[in-house]
């Protein structure tokens, strides 16, 4: 079980608090599909994939990408406690969405880097370091039930 | 061999003409200290390492990340031969220095990170998928002489 100390606690749900979920998602979700265009293969009923903005601009790809990173926001609020807060999500992500856990590693990524875009120099090397670590504790939630 | 199209090589170029070569390849070798520390590991001769700040403000970590760059630097000039650009250094990596190729795409990962901090919203998504296709290129250039 991941560990996570106070300070970087206080790193994950400051900035977090900060953030216009709404936006980040569609962000997030949108680079992952222009970033790793291979991602693009598990949403293939989102419609217009076929340039970056018509990606970034894609009314699904958003919605999608707000679900999702609501979905984060309650690991926040359970980091002690991620691989049953994301067990019923592994399991449909393995059994019914067939998403090689790969993936959840590389929107990990993104998200760092919309973080990164998005609050500069603020996102210190400590705060960096406290983010990767819940990224890839999330990855490993998600890849948890899979068998 | 990794392709890069015209507007990759522009996206790539055009970004790295405003980077600070010498700053950021400090931030960059320091980051992945602290944020990956394992890879401390490979530095036991640079004296203090206890702490992100020790880390930040080594004078051998700057310096190291500023060669690293440097590198770098000469395989943005060589896109298309990124094999033939970074074969010594590849067999170096692998003979002498005993790195794990991972470790490698860890410091992309970093490289970009940072650039995503230094840039804000100029690093959009296109920009960003240029340069991971870079950062991915060059670690796979680095691991083709392991053996």
């Amino acid at each position: 079980m991941v560990h996570f100390t106070a300070d970087e606690k206080v790193a994950i749900t400051s900035l977090w608090s900060k953030m216009n979920v709404e936006e980040a998602g569609g962000e997030a979700l949108g680079r992952l599909l222009v970033v790793y265009p291979w991602t693009q293969r598990f949403f293939d009923n989102f419609g217009n994939l076929s340039s970056p903005s018509a990606i970034l601009g894609n009314p699904k790809v958003k919605a999608h990408g707000k679900k999702v990173l609501t979905s984060f926001g309650d690991a926040i609020k359970n980091m002690d406690n991620l691989k049953t807060t994301f067990a019923k999500l592994s399991e449909l992500h393995c059994d019914k969405l067939h998403v090689d856990p790969e993936n959840f590693r590389l929107l990990g990524n993104v998200m760092v880097i919309i973080l990164a875009t998005h609050f500069g120099k603020e996102f210190t090397p400590e705060v960096q370091a406290a983010w990767q670590k819940l990224v890839s504790a999330v990855a490993i939630a998600l890849g948890h039930k899979y068998h | 061999m990794s392709n890069f199209t015209a507007e990759d090589k522009a996206a790539i170029t055009s970004l790295w003409a405003k980077v600070n070569v010498e700053d950021a390849g400090g931030e960059t070798l320091g980051r992945l200290l602290v944020v990956y520390p394992w890879t401390q590991r490979f530095f036991d001769s640079f004296g203090s390492l206890s702490s992100p700040s020790a880390i930040m403000g080594n004078p051998k970590v700057k310096a190291h990340g500023a060669k690293v760059l440097t590198s770098l630097g000469e395989a943005i000039k060589n896109l298309d031969d990124l094999k033939g650009t970074f074969g010594q250094l590849s067999e170096l990596h692998c003979d002498k220095l005993h790195v794990d190729p991972e470790n490698f795409r860890l410091l992309g990962n970093v490289l970009v990170t940072v650039l995503a901090i230094h840039h804000g919203k100029e690093f959009t998504p296109e920009v960003q998928a240029s340069w991971q296709k870079m950062v991915a290129g060059v670690a796979s250039a680095l691991g083709s002489r392991y053996h």
